[in-house]
């Protein structure tokens, strides 16, 4: 092995060999003669975008894949299939992918640099690749970065791979432009997200997200259209009038203002309209607890329960007391301090948020934010009630959602909650018609602690403090972050200012790209560039492959082997798939070139490493794991259906006892899920209101956010132990700002940012490309569609603003922030608020060796931020939507 | 019996999945697209509306690219489905002259899907379907529908804006919604009688 | 054959041979350099085609209707007329066979044969057209009868092709006046403009001239009235029409040729120059019509608001073609002279 190393390294030294991209178009080699005339249709689970739950089938001919197609009448999408999905079979018949083994031989690394690429076996690459691994695993484990993301979601291994390892430092390209966990897992004790009951829910606001129309989802699509036909009302907030937009009510708002918005619709229920679920407020929520001056819960002498005021007595009691008539809102005192229930403290700090205020940050007029909080209010049908399954529910067919484009500023967090608060005042959480988390949908998920509110899940569940960090993407000094390449790379860069006592000695790349998904694409480069041993499994030559040292080339998804359990989809839900537990299968078609599954390389890297057996190995590892989002429900290790730690495994058996186990199974195996391609249980509908498990008043939802205040104080006491600043910012108030219990008004990174970045840049996902997954950009089919849509790689304008930059159609401009700035070309749309310049999908990026077509259209991603101070405290999350300039390009090709 | 199109333009989120579908249904080099969704927005801020129209081709039951076909390249199939026979497609284009709805091009020349690439495995079995120097158009997936299957741009609609049938049959879906909705041809002024119908146009 | 003659014919000869082979070319390798895409579906070989068919029935219309009715007409300027009308015949044909996706599939129109399909009707007249020009050609038509039989037949034909270049667009326009662009007088009007100018050309230097100026002069008004008659009507109705330069051109030469017979002005070659540059009008005519009718979107505003539209700029083989078109066209016609001035008199004195 020694020698290999020593070959390469000495390769690396002497730049030999040559130019190693040629130009020439590839040449496909001819369709196997013995399969003419063969047809046959396999099993398809769709992967073209992050929720990859779609059944497909795939046709074949002579062996070759002559279609892709929605599998009729199997849920979740019953045949239906978004222009993504239809497109798969140029990702599997994409020229620019990896087709064997290669090792750099330039050591000189770029974008645009030719690493000299030599083809080398399986056994060179990956002997390389482990001894390089086993010599950081050596020194510290936590040298190692692994780079997760959309682009490899098919991986059961990459997890246990990593704990096998024993390296904390897992990162998601993708997260810190879509942190809208928090209050999910605060509220609803899920992941990822809130979603709406379309299936009841009458009134339905929704900001800075899609139902599924504006990124063409297939599920959501559908629940949508048919809420719709039902006379569901839908209002849209956000600075596009898109296509979900245009079948409700637009409420055009300046970029990045939604909170002002929710602040001042909680202002008008709390101040104006003063109807409130009262019955929810007071047995689901903590709005009874009484608050003392220190932001805390009051507790009782001896059982530190929280108190709460009793109308009747007129006396403190712990909350739990039987017979006991909480009041929601009270005053009295208590050893000499003065305490307010929760609800009168978060009524009081909204009491400056009118609408007329709003109406100067948001341009919404104060009318219309009235209106809408009345409508929404009436609509709440509070009181009413309904049966399911023969379980009585409150009915509350009302739901207001927020996601990334209102999560993604500072004080993002805050807005989410403000989100909850408004449902809560109106009682439409967690019961049918209103907002529902989505993911693990059982006890677990509302369980209450001893103080009566439900224990915080996933992202909203702090993580612990360790100093020097652990954890290259600093989650110790944001514990309810998302993932944070963002911090990665400057700790990567500087790790002394960010505390860190390591140095990051090799980059794994597992489908993840944080240089064209993130932000200053330059410091990216630049890191990877810094970091000694890079590799990459790889699809496709994009920027991360043509920085690695070894590229490790994988499966199209086509071609991939999977069994995967069904998560509740991220939009909505409805009776479609309401109740559905399932499993899917996809059947490979056969590979075309020389790669492997990827969770076959885990495997051999684990082997040749040697942390695939044994105690603490990855298939200890397998066997330990618990499905992160859906838990039980999910495709684990269940016992007697579990790895024996000391042999070797294929993947079809590991599936095979994965679905032997399956909850909801059958004991059938992996033979019986080949004949069916899924397996389907279907739960009583009720269990899906997270209400169902813990009915009345026994479990409490946080209504003044107790929990976030002492996330908040914890920190700063770590600080104060450590005696240690906050890395990255000047004043570290800027962040416990955002630590408050009651959210109120933070300006915006954006604020200073100087008069003439006058617009705020918005991004949008959109039909053909919704994440970073098979290459979608590089995708012929879809880039001929985008390049014929109007909205589509082009700088949006409003007519008005255009006539006052005296830009017109067509013409190229430069738009720049205050971290970067992109290309591109105008379009004059109505459909825009006239501070936006909005600029949609993934484009632009590129490296060299990959699709031309990446390079193509203006990358939005460039003009955002990874400066801790542009950040949300709470979430890590990026700011959105940054203040830009347009200026017309002289000369410009 | 006569095959139509219904097309729920209330529905439609124009997310060209019928578009891809199609694509991938019938093999199409690049540039030639069966079914085209237009893009387009109506009113002035903030009341302004994104809108679409997918088109694909109308199926005329009185169809003017038919008659301008000196060869009877173009002919009219069971259930009113308007094909092209290649073979006899002599490339005079004045069938595209005469379409009032842009369904047909011109196969000017057989497009790879990658720029300056060779034809994958996938093209040189789908491409034989299409020949440079003739016309091409929405087929109705005719292959499909003879199996009983609707075509590729209904099965894939994820609003299912889409829906397919038999315009004789008085209680077909097609001709309920049709009655339901007033639905009504796009331009159907030169008479061409269309069978595809729009609802909420 | 003057000198002049020669040259214009061993230039036509020289342009033949190079447009010769862009027309093969095209032919045996279908459209592959055309600057043709899926918004101009036909482009310079079809305006090509159109305007040298009309030259032709232009011609034709008036030859056959001085010999129908009988007239007094100079046999000679009719006999270089119908030479000219054959080389524009053959020209045209040659020109829409070099236009076709499938060029030698074109047969199959004679053999499928679709009479439902103008352009079969199309085919078919310019064929019975050029047959009746090649028998008048070859001095066939030998009694008076059979002449004004031949007359009639050409008549009909002529007018016919002009009739059927109208029914292309039909579906895909709304009813009324001009906004059918291959429709109603302007078709006919232009073609009897360029049959006009042709034969004051032929005639030039003969009695008759004058004549043909006349009608020159007369067909002129009509072209003008009819072109401000369309723009007054579509400024009026919902069309948009604004072909400014047709007005202009033909209120140009409108105004040349009146000016030139009120002063009485005899510039050497001012009236062969205002009949070429009649031909010229009715070329930018043909191009109004066919380019510029397809910039327009098929489908109405708001549905093509963003609707791209991309050039038209005719590419080399496209206008080599055309050339090669008009100077088939001119060797037909001094083929025809050379025939009957040097060839048939050697062949008569040969057999003695």
């Amino acid at each position: 092995m020694s020698s290999i190393i020593h070959r390469y390294t000495e390769m690396l030294s002497k730049k030999e060999s040559l130019e190693s991209m040629p130009l020439s178009p590839y040449n496909w080699s001819e369709a196997d003669p013995s399969l003419q005339g063969e047809k046959k249709t396999l099993f398809g689970l769709c992967r073209h975008c992050m929720q990859g739950d779609c059944a497909t089938l795939v046709h074949m001919e002579d062996g070759v894949v002559t279609g892709v197609e929605g599998r009729a009448g199997v849920p979740p999408n019953y045949g239906t299939l978004c222009p993504r999905g239809n497109s798969a079979i140029m990702s599997l018949y994409n020229p620019y992918r990896i087709k064997t083994p290669l090792m750099r031989t330039n050591p000189e690394k770029g974008l645009d640099v030719d690493p000299r690429w030599k083809e080398i076996s399986w056994e060179e690459a990956l002997d390389i690749t482990a001894n390089e691994l086993k010599m950081v695993r050596e020194e510290d484990p936590r040298g190692l970065v692994i780079c997760e993301g959309w682009g490899e979601r098919d991986t059961i291994l990459r997890i246990p791979f990593r704990l096998a390892f024993g390296t904390p430092n897992e990162i998601g390209s993708h997260g810190p432009l879509c942190t809208v966990h928090y209050a999910t897992g605060l509220i609803h004790g899920n992941f990822p997200v809130s979603i709406v009951d379309l299936e009841h829910c009458e009134y339905h606001i929704t900001l800075g997200r899609s139902l599924g129309p504006n990124f063409a989802t297939t599920g959501g699509t559908r629940k949508l259209t048919k809420a719709l036909e039902r006379g569901m009302k839908l209002v849209c907030v956000d600075p596009r009038c898109s296509y979900e937009a245009s079948k409700g009510e637009w409420i055009p708002i300046r970029p990045g203002t939604d909170f002002a918005f929710l602040l001042a619709m909680a202002h008008t229920m709390l101040y104006e309209i003063q109807t409130y679920d009262t019955e929810f407020l007071i047995n689901r929520t903590n709005c009874t607890f009484l608050i003392g001056p220190d932001g805390n819960y009051k507790r009782a002498p001896g059982s530190g329960k929280p108190l709460i005021f009793d109308e009747f007595t007129k006396t403190p009691l712990p909350f739990d007391q039987e017979e006991a008539h909480p009041s929601l809102s009270a005053a009295c005192r208590i050893d000499g301090e003065i305490c307010n229930t929760g609800f009168d403290l978060v009524r009081q700090g909204f009491v400056s948020y009118t609408p007329e205020w709003a109406e100067t940050l948001t341009t919404i007029p104060a009318d219309t934010i009235r209106r809408i909080a009345k409508e929404f209010v009436s609509a709440a049908k509070i009181g009413s009630t309904i049966e399911i399954d023969g379980f009585f529910f409150p009915f509350r067919p009302v739901s207001l959602n927020t996601e990334r484009n209102v999560t993604n500023h500072r004080g993002g967090t805050y807005a989410d909650l403000t989100g909850k608060i408004i449902n809560m005042l109106v009682g439409s959480i967690e019961v049918p018609g209103g907002c529902l988390g989505s993911g693990y949908r059982g006890a677990r998920a509302i369980e209450p602690t001893e103080d009566g509110t439900m224990r915080p899940g996933y992202e909203a569940e702090e993580r612990p403090f360790t100093f020097p960090p652990d954890h290259v993407g600093l989650v110790e000094f944001f514990p309810n972050c998302h993932t944070t390449p963002h911090l990665a790379v400057n700790a990567i860069l500087e790790p002394k200012k960010y505390h860190l006592d390591y140095e990051v000695k090799a980059w794994f790349s597992v489908g993840g790209n944080p240089i064209r998904m993130n932000a200053q694409p330059e410091k990216y480069v630049e890191a990877l560039k810094k970091i000694p041993f890079s590799v990459s499994i790889a699809y496709h030559m994009d920027e991360p492959a043509v920085l690695a040292d070894i590229l490790l080339p994988e499966h199209s998804f086509l071609e991939r082997l999977r069994v995967a359990p069904f998560y509740p989809q991220h939009q909505s839900i409805s009776d479609e798939v309401n109740g559905l537990q399932m499993i899917q299968m996809r059947q490979p078609v056969p590979r075309l070139f020389n790669t492997m599954h990827v969770d076959d390389i885990f495997m051999e890297l684990a082997e040749r490493i040697g942390i695939l057996r044994g105690e603490g190995g990855l298939y200890d590892m397998v066997n330990r794991g618990e499905d992160w989002i859906i838990k039980d429900h999910g495709l684990n290790m269940n016992p007697p259906y579990v790895l024996d730690i000391h042999k070797r495994y294929t993947l079809e058996e590991i599936f095979d006892l994965q679905i032997k186990g399956w909850k909801f199974g059958d004991g059938t195996g992996l033979d019986s899920l080949n004949e069916t391609g899924y397996k389907a249980h279907w739960q009583p509908r009720k269990n899906f209101y997270l209400y169902y498990y813990y009915p009345g008043n026994q479990t409490k939802h946080e209504f003044y956010f107790h929990h976030l205040k002492n996330t908040g104080d914890r920190l700063r006491n770590n600080l104060r132990k450590y005696d240690i600043p906050f890395p990255g910012i000047e004043d570290e108030e800027f962040i416990f700002d955002l630590y408050k219990p009651v959210p109120h008004w933070v300006n915006s990174s954006q604020d200073q940012a100087p008069k003439e970045y006058d617009l705020r840049a918005i991004n949008w996902k959109t039909p053909y490309f919704s994440s970073d997954v098979g290459n979608v950009t590089g995708n012929p089919w879809l880039a001929e569609l985008y390049q014929a849509d109007p909205y589509e790689a082009v700088i949006c304008l409003n007519p008005e603003t255009a006539r006052k930059k005296s830009l017109k159609e067509g013409e190229k401009v430069t738009v720049s922030s205050l971290y970067g700035k992109i290309y591109g070309v105008i379009r004059v749309s109505e459909l825009f608020h006239p501070d936006t310049a909005g600029i949609s999908g993934g484009y632009g990026g590129g490296a060299k060796g990959g699709s031309p077509l990446n390079r193509k259209g203006p990358d939005f991603n460039a003009l955002l931020s990874i400066d801790i101070d542009t950040l949300d405290a709470v979430s890590a999350g990026q700011e959105m939507s940054p203040r830009v300039k347009i200026e017309k390009r002289r000369n410009a090709q | 019996m006569r095959y139509g199109m219904v097309i729920d333009l209330k529905k439609c989120v124009g997310c060209n999945a019928c578009t891809i579908a199609c694509r991938s249904q019938n093999g199409t080099p690049a540039g030639i697209n069966f079914n085209k969704t237009k893009k387009y927005e109506v009113g002035r801020y903030p009341t302004a509306k994104m809108k679409s129209l997918p088109m694909p081709c109308m199926h005329c039951q009185n169809p003017p690219c038919l008659k301008v076909c000196p060869t009877f390249a173009t002919h009219q199939n069971e259930g009113g489905i308007v094909t092209i026979d290649k073979e006899k497609c002599i490339g005079c284009r004045a069938c595209i002259i005469a379409c009032p709805y842009e369904s047909r091009q011109f196969i000017w020349k057989i497009n790879n899907y990658y720029e300056n690439q060779k034809a994958t495995p996938y093209e040189k079995l789908k491409f034989r379907k299409f020949e440079r120097g003739t016309v091409a158009k929405c087929i109705f997936c005719i292959d499909r529908v003879r199996e009983g299957l609707p075509p590729a741009c209904v099965h894939t609609c994820i609003s299912e804006a889409r829906i397919f049938g038999d315009l004789d049959n008085p209680e077909s879906d097609v001709s309920r919604l049709i009655a339901l909705h007033q639905a009504a041809p796009f331009r159907g002024e030169p008479g061409t009688e269309p069978s595809v119908f729009y609802i909420n146009g | 054959m003057y000198f002049f003659d020669w040259i214009i014919t061993g230039f036509s000869v020289l342009v033949f041979i190079a447009g010769g082979l862009t027309i093969s070319y095209q032919l045996f390798y279908g459209f592959s350099k055309t600057g043709l895409n899926d918004k101009y579906i036909w482009g310079l070989g079809i305006q090509g085609f159109f305007s040298l068919s009309s030259f032709a029935s232009g011609v034709l219309i008036i030859v056959s209707s001085f010999l129908l009715l009988g007239a007094d007409y100079p046999a000679q300027v009719f006999r270089l007329a119908v030479f000219a009308a054959l080389g524009l015949l053959i020209g045209s044909q040659l020109l829409l066979f070099a236009d076709l996706g499938r060029p030698f599939r074109g047969l199959n129109i004679f053999r499928i044969r679709n009479f439902r399909s103008p352009l079969t009707w199309d085919i078919i007249s310019l064929l019975m057209l050029t047959v009746l020009c090649l028998v008048f050609a070859l001095d066939l038509v030998k009694t008076e009868i059979f002449l004004r039989i031949w007359a009639g037949g050409s008549l009909f034909f002529a007018l016919f092709s002009l009739a059927v270049h109208s029914l292309f667009f039909i579906s895909r326009v709304e009813a009324g006046f001009n906004s059918q662009p291959f429709g109603g007088a302007k078709g006919f009007a232009y073609s009897f403009w360029s049959g006009g100018a042709l034969l004051s050309l032929f005639a030039y230097g003969d009695p008759s001239h004058s004549q043909f100026m006349g009608l020159l002069l007369i067909f002129t008004f009509l072209v003008s009235i009819v072109s401000a008659g369309a723009l007054i009507s579509g400024n009026l109705g919902q069309k948009e029409y604004k072909d400014y330069r047709q007005i202009t051109l033909s209120f140009v030469i409108l105004l040349l040729l009146m000016g030139e017979g009120i002063l009485l002005m005899e510039v050497p070659l001012l009236q062969n120059a205002i009949a070429l540059l009649v031909l010229v009008a009715v070329f930018f005519e043909k191009y109004e019509m066919i380019v510029g009718y397809q910039r327009k979107p098929i489908i109405p505003y708001p549905y093509s608001k963003f609707e791209r539209t991309p050039p038209y700029r005719p590419s080399f083989v496209e206008w080599a073609s055309l050339a090669g078109a008009v100077s088939c066209s001119i060797l037909v016609f001094y083929g025809m002279i050379i025939l009957h001035e040097y060839i048939i008199p050697v062949i008569h004195d040969f057999l003695g």
